[in-house]
């Protein structure tokens, strides 16, 4: 049996994976169907404003962000690089367990350079009930409110 | 002014005014989205010109002794609320050495007191405390001379649109109402309409692009139909849609593009969505359904103002998009997302949802801010070529009623831009 921290660091290592390796449409199937998912500056999470760079409420909506992405944006192609670290359980739940991380993500855009594109935290929650373990919450939180460019693809 | 400034100025003048191709402006020389000279001109005579920019919302210093920190071309500015609750927009430079008065954007405070040397201020900028006034000891301090009223934090001149906050470094800005013009500043009222605001939040992006770029975007409506393939391949948007557009009287460099939807264009998930000829169907269609909410059909409002503040009403999303410009290639896009006070948390939450449209991560504003870099370095590069603005012809005057294919709005705004940067008779 497998230790619970080692299960969600195997989660969130999925989660970066598939967004790092451009498999977007396994993105999706790491979120439980009524999750919620965003990315708000840390402006706005510290002053309770509820905008948010992505809000999304359901595994749904996180499909048609990918179909979003794949075929209707516009954007430059570019190469994401995702830093996950400090994996920690805080709560642990009957069903689910409450768990935080510390990111950098970086993009390579046709230039060659790499720039940092998001760095923060993240507070989430993790469904435990199935053999599947799934996020079924995930809020990003991000210090760099300036953000460089654009938010193509998911954090 | 300095001898090395008339310089610069004349040397600009005269260089750009035999460089502009035409002369109407239906071309657009590129070395005008990226000469460093120009740009410093853009400073002096728009940004700290008799033109108004966008510094805030009156409901982001609700109280007296809240304070908020903004920009105002490249400088640095206070938004206060004053004891009588006034609102006062003030340079965030000390009157002593210069310093940054603030270093948070948002506090609160009885007075702004400089860390550097704690020269102290009122809430209304008056210099209200020197420190070594009288020496130290019984020795030394200022001359007899020296007048505290001398130096005040330099306030800038401000006018409240209905809890809407504009700025100008020059106290002889027209009014707004004039500024606007009666028709574009009735419809900054539609969204600014006496109700009290909420803030929803801030989301801030950094492009690489001129500063110009953002406005004439939206001065041009009709790539919409043809870049924001979202809307289009989910069904979302008609390309029947009514619309109308218009340019102020005075300036023709403030515009208004609405989109008026009948009852069949109302984005709703009902069974006549499928009958659109779309490519995608949307899972979770909360993000586009919005409720009816003003009492006329206007679903999509863009008023821009100039020099390059965006406001926009898209259903219930409500947005004011500035543009803070960082050097010639480079610039702020800075967005205010706000609700009315009187809203439920319904409502909030429907604003919410319908901002995944905009922002750094909108289905719909991505495609802009990708497009501006882009532009920006097709520009950069072959400064000697122009843009065509020719679209609906060469003037800058309305188009006729319904007509949403034109680029009058870009060309109304280089029209009154040329006036204040090359010629000396202020517009």
């Amino acid at each position: 049996m497998t230790e619970p921290l080692q299960r969600a660091q195997e989660l969130y290592a999925r989660h970066a994976q598939a967004i790092c390796d451009d498999e977007l449409e396994k993105w999706p199937e790491l979120f439980t169907e009524n999750c919620q998912y965003k990315i708000i500056s840390r402006v706005n999470y510290d002053r309770n404003l509820p905008l948010s760079v992505i809000f999304a409420e359901s595994q749904g909506a996180l499909k048609d962000r990918v179909i979003a992405i794949r075929n209707t944006m516009v954007y430059a192609p570019r190469y994401m690089s995702h830093l996950v670290t400090g994996v920690r359980i805080i709560e642990t739940l009957a069903d689910s367990l409450k768990s935080r991380s510390q990111f950098a993500i970086y993009h390579t855009l046709s230039d060659g350079n790499a720039q940092l594109h998001l760095i923060g935290r993240t507070f989430d929650q993790i469904d435990t009930s199935a053999a599947d373990w799934k996020f079924s919450q995930r809020t990003v939180v991000f210090d760099n409110e300036l953000v460089p460019g654009s938010v193509v693809y998911p954090a | 002014m300095t001898y090395a400034e008339i310089d610069t100025e004349t040397e600009v003048e005269q260089r750009n005014t035999l460089k502009w191709p035409t002369e109407d402006c239906s071309r657009i020389p590129n070395w005008v989205y990226s000469d460093s000279d120009n740009y410093k001109l853009e400073l002096e005579k728009i940004f700290y010109g008799p033109f108004w920019s966008f510094v805030g919302l009156d409901c982001e210093v609700p109280n007296p002794g809240d304070y908020k920190r903004a920009v105002v071309g490249e400088r640095s500015v206070l938004v206060v609320r004053d004891k009588d609750g006034g609102i006062n927009v003030l340079l965030n430079s000390c009157a002593h050495r210069s310093a940054e008065v603030c270093m948070d954007n948002f506090g609160s405070n009885r007075v702004l007191m400089c860390p550097y040397h704690q020269w102290t201020y009122d809430l209304k900028g008056k210099l209200i405390g020197v420190p070594f006034r009288k020496g130290a000891k019984g020795i030394g301090g200022y001359p007899e001379s020296f007048d505290m009223k001398e130096h005040p934090l330099q306030a800038l001149r401000v006018e409240n649109v209905n809890g809407a906050i504009f700025a100008s470094f020059q106290h002889d800005a027209l009014p707004m109402k004039d500024y606007l013009g009666e028709a574009v500043y009735s419809k900054m009222t539609r969204v600014f309409d006496g109700r009290k605001l909420k803030l929803l939040g801030y989301q801030r992006q950094r492009i690489r692009g001129n500063w110009k770029l953002y406005p004439e975007n939206l001065k041009d409506s009709y790539h919409a139909t043809l870049l924001h393939v979202f809307l289009i391949s989910f069904g979302l948007y008609r390309m029947d849609q009514k619309g109308n557009l218009f340019n102020d009287e005075r300036t023709r460099a403030h515009n208004v593009v609405e989109s008026i939807a009948t009852a069949r264009d109302q984005l709703t998930a009902n069974t006549e969505m499928k009958s659109f000829k779309s490519n995608y169907e949307l899972n979770d269609m909360r993000p586009v359904t919005p409720i009816k909410e003003f009492s006329d059909d206007i679903t999509i409002q863009n008023l821009t103002m100039f020099p390059c503040l965006t406001i926009q009403q898209q259903q219930n999303l409500l947005q004011c998009r500035n543009v803070i410009p960082m050097g010639p290639d480079e610039f702020e896009l800075s967005w205010t997302f706000f609700g009315y006070e009187d809203d439920d948390e319904e409502m909030t939450l429907r604003r919410t949802r319908l901002a995944n449209l905009t922002g750094s991560a909108g289905y719909i504003s991505v495609d802009d801010t990708e497009i501006f870099e882009l532009s920006s370095r097709g520009m950069l590069v072959n400064p000697d070529r122009d843009c065509v603005v020719e679209l609906g012809g060469y003037s800058s005057d309305t188009p006729q009623a319904g007509e949403m294919v034109s680029e009058s709005a870009i060309r109304g705004f280089y029209e009154l831009y040329r006036k204040v940067m090359y010629n000396h008779d202020t517009p």
